[in-house]
């Protein structure tokens, strides 16, 4: 073992780990325990509540794992399962419980392992319940239903060490709710277990911190490793195209990318890319290399499969969306591309942690935008990842969705009371500030549905007596376990290829298929051949064009740090060294129009063709661009300009009308937002889509079950209707307020557009332009290609306007 | 009262109105027609958990009452499912449940028992299975071998674009000797007019008319 005088540890502490085998164990494959483990072991050691905020690859897993182990003949002198290591993800649980079985094996210890997740079968679920292992790896949604039994504060009584893996993937979103609130909860009836929360990239510790405990007692604990990266954006002689999300142009490029390296993983932001890639790589596949997709649609066993032979350094390559982002630790990965813009500086660092593995070696990665304005989002992601800078995560209080199915779980648990509940809530970072007056609502929803008319008195959910609450019958326990959990995902239907399960697919897209239409999944093409009661039924195709699944969910939003690095880029452009196409695109930007300034608003207008459009360059995200577009729109209709249409991507907005708007510097004011926005959610399908995930949360209708859906088709219906009623009989019914709320905040960004129309009210650029700009070619033919591909009305060719375009924005005749 | 659009249909030698509320009027016999209505879904719901708004029997026959003070009726016939299950009629509100003997004494009332229907009913109603006047039959469930046959059990549903918006709205379907209705009640679910089934029970082609708020569209398939 190292000397580790220089931390001035007790001598006492020290030999303990010294003479532990496990160390021993360590020490024969080379590995020294480094200072931050050392000092994380001591804090536990303390009973004090650590975070420890490493890249990936540092140890983490040992670091949280020492105190377990070391001390594990005294822990179980009071209580045999000491230890509940929750992961938010199924795979990662897999794999942490192969390399802790290496670890207990080598170190010849007598310390049972075993996972527990919603593939488990229940007769092993049952043999836990009666003989609980020593560690027991699960996800926060299996816990949530452990903390659901009658039971639990028995079963976890004597529990030491609760470990949370991958906080950052779960912090401030609604499964992280969950989860605190079930830890605040067992930390009312096992206050001596100590909580180990391991995380990747987070600036803001001392919030993080406080997310998942709730004891006097805990320490951040900061091993200052540095992840060396090398990131290089992908070199291409070809034309990197003006719109559109498919690297079409790049795939030759990639492909002689993977040949060079051992093992390379391709993430890439949608499905639809996924499936796209995969397919291009195999047409060109001339070296037959092996190339897997991994996607969160694909059958579970599918998935493992793929995992399994990843690990076994069996595949050249793996296609995959942020199924497999966090922490598999894989040693033969040398490469990791990403198609597509990052969006995120958390998230790629995540992405491009997974090539080279271990904190000693350099992760490569390459980037590959799939359009111009994406070139410059990479650029900039490069710039950011070489300086090491982490983004801020935004605080955001607990989803009271989320605490009406916690309210639930506990009745099924416990006869509580409520005010102590109340209080045990409270101490859950995410609803320290929740008041009274919203608990009541959120318990009285669950009690009897919270409605005025008090016609539910008579099945009400929960039995109250005084002041204490319980179920009220055992269905009611089998139903809530059915539809636990806060992850909505949009109905799925499942696809059996000769009664093999290929995986799931979003029902709206298969239903838009006629029998024999094709499509891509799983990376074959089919053919649909019918549907069944057990799902959809579909066959090999050797057709050509198949369509493409169009998935939801894929449309992660521009961080806002992402998109100020992005203006600074074009700001200085002249300091990098840029490819000839991308520097003729912006100086051609700068000299017949302006540059985007920061802090400021540049807005082009000029006619096409007799229709008059205005781009603005926000650089807001999508979101909040859709919002605002829709705002514009209704201004101009106000001003009878008879607003056509409207387009938005991450960085700008283009809007057309049939009559010019000349007030431009008056559009962005906050009667813009005051006046409209409401009004104008009232007539979207915004305010109805979220609407059904919270109903879903909270308890209100059912999830539908995968497979399921089709017998019942007749009582099913939809959401929407049971909203419009709501809000035409009970406006004021708590989950319409937690609806709006949300939708506000989150999905509509009136944070963020209220910020920025007040910073750049007095700094807007107007260039009333002659012809298009070169920086709005692109979106502009977003708007093209939107009404080509939906609505067939414009006669001729995509490339025709795109030529057009072009032409006119770099004075081409 | 603002315009609304009705389709008018030659169907078994007579002229129908089809209305976008989801029923069907008969002008020569002064009737109007009505497919499941489902009352006290929510109330049934409730006993298995699912709290829904309790607002839909208000809100099914609010609708009904409109559609009766804009139209000349002398009948009205339901095609069964009038209550979501047995004990519906027990369960439904004073004010509703008079609201309901009312309209049978006012009307005549045809009142087609259907699977989800218990033994109550109303005092003025003629109970049936079946009904069928001037050659044509109503019945709850579609028949084999019957014509001439409205009939309403499957709440046909069908799904339209509209700009980028995907809309989902109960539907009439129209076969060369059978009509379904769409269910009348507003918290109903449906089944795809696209559905295979359909072309079974209508034994062969038909066609759809989509209910919109104000207006009906009509779909090929």
């Amino acid at each position: 073992m190292r000397n580790y005088t220089h931390l001035n540890l007790d001598n006492t502490l020290i030999d303990k780990i010294k003479s532990h085998k496990l160390t021993n164990w360590l020490n024969k494959k080379f590995y020294y325990y480094h200072d931050y483990q050392i000092l994380s072991y001591k804090a536990v050691s303390q009973k004090k509540d650590i975070l420890i905020n490493a890249p990936t690859g540092s140890g983490k897993t040992i670091a949280a794992l020492m105190a377990p182990i070391i001390n594990f003949d005294e822990d179980i002198k009071t209580g045999s399962f000491t230890t509940l290591y929750i992961s938010p993800l199924k795979s990662l649980i897999y794999d942490i419980n192969r390399s802790l079985n290496d670890c207990i094996k080598g170190s010849n210890l007598n310390i049972s392992i075993e996972t527990r997740t919603g593939d488990t079968t229940s007769y092993k679920k049952q043999k836990q319940l009666k003989k609980p292992p020593n560690f027991l790896i699960t996800t926060p949604e299996s816990f949530a239903l452990m903390m659901s039994y009658e039971n639990a504060n028995i079963f976890f009584s004597n529990i030491k060490y609760i470990v949370i893996d991958e906080l950052h993937s779960i912090i401030y979103t609604k499964r992280g709710d969950l989860l605190t609130l079930n830890l605040s909860r067992i930390s009312s009836f096992s206050p001596s277990a100590t909580k180990i929360a391991l995380s990747a990239t987070i600036k803001d510790t001392k919030s993080a911190l406080n997310y998942f405990s709730n004891s006097k007692y805990k320490i951040c604990i900061n091993p200052n490793i540095i992840k060396k990266v090398s990131v290089e954006i992908l070199k291409t002689s070809n034309f990197i195209p003006w719109y559109g999300h498919m690297p079409s142009y790049a795939i030759e490029n990639i492909y002689s990318y993977i040949k060079k390296y051992k093992s390379a993983i391709i993430f890439v932001n949608t499905r639809a890319q996924s499936e796209y890639v995969f397919q291009s790589l195999w047409r060109i596949n001339k070296d037959k290399l092996n190339i897997a997709i991994h996607h969160g649609s694909l059958d579970s066993t599918l998935r493992q499969n793929i995992e399994k032979k990843m690990f076994d350094g069996l595949l050249n390559c793996i296609v995959a969306t942020s199924s497999l982002e966090l922490g598999l630790d894989w040693k033969n990965v040398d490469l990791v591309m990403q198609i597509g813009a990052p969006k995120g500086i958390s998230r790629i660092i995540q992405r491009i942690g997974r090539s080279n593995h271990a904190v000693n070696k350099v992760s490569e990665a390459v980037l590959v935008p799939t359009n111009k304005f994406e070139y410059l989002e990479c650029l900039a992601a490069k710039d950011v990842l070489n300086k090491n800078i982490f983004e801020d995560t935004e605080e955001k209080t607990g989803g009271l969705d989320v605490l009406a199915q916690h309210i639930n779980g506990v009745a099924c648990s416990v006869s509580f009371n409520a005010n102590e509940l109340y209080q045990n809530v409270k101490l859950a970072w995410p609803y320290r500030r929740l008041t009274r007056k919203n608990f009541n609502s959120v318990l009285n929803f669950v009690h009897t549905g919270g409605y005025v008319l008090k016609n539910y008195n008579l099945f009400s959910r929960l039995k109250k007596s005084k002041n204490f609450f319980s179920i009220a019958n055992k269905s009611l326990i089998r139903k809530y376990r059915m539809n636990l959990g806060t992850i909505v995902e949009s109905e799925m239907v499942p696809v059996y290829l000769k009664n093999k399960k290929l995986g799931i697919i979003e029902d709206y897209f298969i239903n838009q298929l006629q029998k024999e239409d094709t499509f891509l999944f799983a990376g074959q093409i089919l053919s649909l051949d019918k549907f069944t009661e057990k799902g959809v039924e579909v066959k090999i195709s050797k057709g050509k064009s198949p369509k493409i699944p169009s998935y939801v969910g894929g449309n992660l939003p521009l961080s806002t740090y992402l998109a100020n690095a992005v203006i600074g880029l074009i700001e200085n452009y002249k300091n990098y060294n840029l490819p000839e196409q991308i520097k003729h695109w912006i100086i051609l930007q700068k000299k017949q129009s302006s540059l985007p300034p920061r802090n400021g608003l540049l807005v082009e207008t000029f006619i096409r063709k007799d229709i008059f459009y205005i781009v603005c360059y926000t650089f807001l995200g999508r979101n909040a661009n859709q919002t605002l577009g829709m705002l514009i729109m209704r201004r101009l209709e106000e001003d009878n300009c008879q607003p056509l249409a409207f387009t938005a991507s991450d960085y700008s907005i283009a809007i057309s009308s049939v009559k010019e708007f000349k007030k431009i510097k008056q559009l962005f004011n906050k009667k813009l937002l005051d006046k409209g926005l409401i009004t104008w959610l009232n007539n979207t399908s915004i305010l109805k889509k979220h609407f059904k995930s919270v109903a879903i949360i909270a308890g209100l209708i059912d999830r539908k079950l995968p497979g399921k859906v089709k017998s019942y088709k007749q009582t099913n219906f939809s959401s929407d209707i049971i909203y419009d009623v709501l809000e035409k009989y009970e406006k004021n019914h708590i989950l319409i307020k937690i609806t709006k709320d949300e939708v506000l905040n989150n999905l509509v960004g009136l944070d963020k557009l209220t910020k920025f129309i007040n910073n750049i009210r007095y700094k807007i650029i107007h260039n009333n332009l002659k012809s298009i700009s070169p920086f709005a070619v692109s979106i502009i033919m977003e708007f093209y290609s939107e009404k080509i591909s939906k609505e067939k009305i414009i006669s001729y060719k995509e490339e025709n306007i795109e030529q057009e375009l072009v032409n006119e924005a770099y004075k081409i005749d | 009262m603002r315009l609304i659009k009705l389709i008018r249909i030659n169907f078994a030698n007579n002229f129908f109105l089809l209305l976008p509320d989801g029923s069907i009027y008969w002008p020569i016999n002064k009737t109007l027609i009505l497919g499941d209505l489902h009352l006290e879904k929510s109330s049934f719901l409730a006993r298995l958990g699912n709290f829904l708004p309790p607002y839909d029997s208000f809100e099914t026959l609010y609708k009904l009452s409109k559609t009766l003070n804009n139209l000349d009726v002398n009948k009205v016939i339901f095609l069964g499912d009038i209550f979501h299950d047995k004990d519906g009629m027990k369960r439904i509100n004073n004010k509703l449940h008079n609201y309901l003997e009312n309209l049978c004494a006012k009307y005549q009332v045809i009142w087609i028992v259907g699977n989800h229907d218990g033994s109550l009913k109303p005092k003025n109603a003629k109970i049936c299975i079946k009904y069928n006047i001037d050659d044509i039959n109503f019945v709850h469930k579609s028949e084999k071998n019957i014509t001439n046959e409205f009939s309403g059990h499957y709440h046909p549903k069908a799904t339209v674009k509209f700009f980028k918006k995907k809309i989902s709205r109960p539907c009439f379907l129209v076969g060369k000797s059978k009509i379904i209705l769409p269910a009348y009640g507003v918290f109903t679910g449906g089944i795809d007019s696209s559905d295979e089934i359909f072309k079974k029970v209508l034994e062969g082609d038909y066609k759809g008319y989509l209910t919109l708020k104000e207006k009906l569209i009509k779909i090929d398939f």
